[in-house]
């Protein structure tokens, strides 16, 4: 069994500066707000009428990465 | 409760594609803590025995009303940041899977990780097996 969708999830973060807080809709599917800080992102996720993110970080853009949010 | 492993593609090369199927995984489940009524919104957490501490980011503490700085702290070396970090220890309900235990997480501001759940705070408080086959954990509340 596998568990979530293997789709290249990294290509979510292009653009996305490393330890920013990203906002993801509750499919993991889109961003929906970024912030530096974990506040800024929920704010921007609820001004975006998102109110059940996945709160997760930016992934570093050198090296492989701990984990791929 | 079974809590499917976070996968993707592996970003490794040829040789690790064939040993990982080309898939590569994460034991991440949905977290998030409580401070007087307030509840985070979930965040992802790693399941890492290898780390002594459960450990948030500390924007996370800042967000529900914690006073982050003026908690216990402690200068750790953590393999999820780029040196020696402090981290500040306070008392919440940690939830997960819909069940609330009440601990103590450390708050660091340096952590590049949204969350891990680590030896102390989780690992003390849940039977956790990994499982390859199914790819996902097995995590139950250790009831003494």
């Amino acid at each position: 069994m596998i568990g979530m969708e293997s789709s290249n999830r990294l290509d979510l973060f292009d653009g996305i500066p490393p330890r920013t807080w990203v906002a993801l809709s509750a499919d993991r599917s889109r961003v929906v707000a970024t912030g530096g800080t974990y506040g800024e992102a929920v704010d921007g996720a609820d001004s975006a009428g998102v109110f059940d993110p996945i709160l997760v970080m930016a992934p570093p853009k050198d090296g492989i990465p701990v984990y791929i949010p | 409760m079974f809590n499917p492993y976070l996968t993707s593609p592996a970003p490794l090369d040829s040789l690790w594609r064939v040993h990982t199927d080309g898939i590569t995984w994460v034991p991440v489940i949905a977290a998030s803590i409580i401070h007087r009524g307030y509840e985070s919104r979930v965040v992802d957490a790693i399941v890492d025995s290898g780390s002594q501490f459960t450990l948030f980011e500390g924007t996370i503490g800042t967000r529900v009303g914690i006073d982050v700085r003026n908690g216990r702290s402690e200068q750790i070396s953590l393999a999820a940041a780029a040196s020696n970090a402090r981290v500040y220890f306070h008392e919440v309900t940690l939830r997960v899977q819909r069940q609330s235990i009440r601990t103590v997480v450390g708050f660091c501001f340096e952590l590049s990780v949204p969350a891990l759940l680590g030896r102390h705070g989780f690992f003390d408080h849940f039977k956790i097996t990994f499982d390859p086959l199914r790819r996902g954990m097995q995590i139950d509340r250790a009831i003494s």
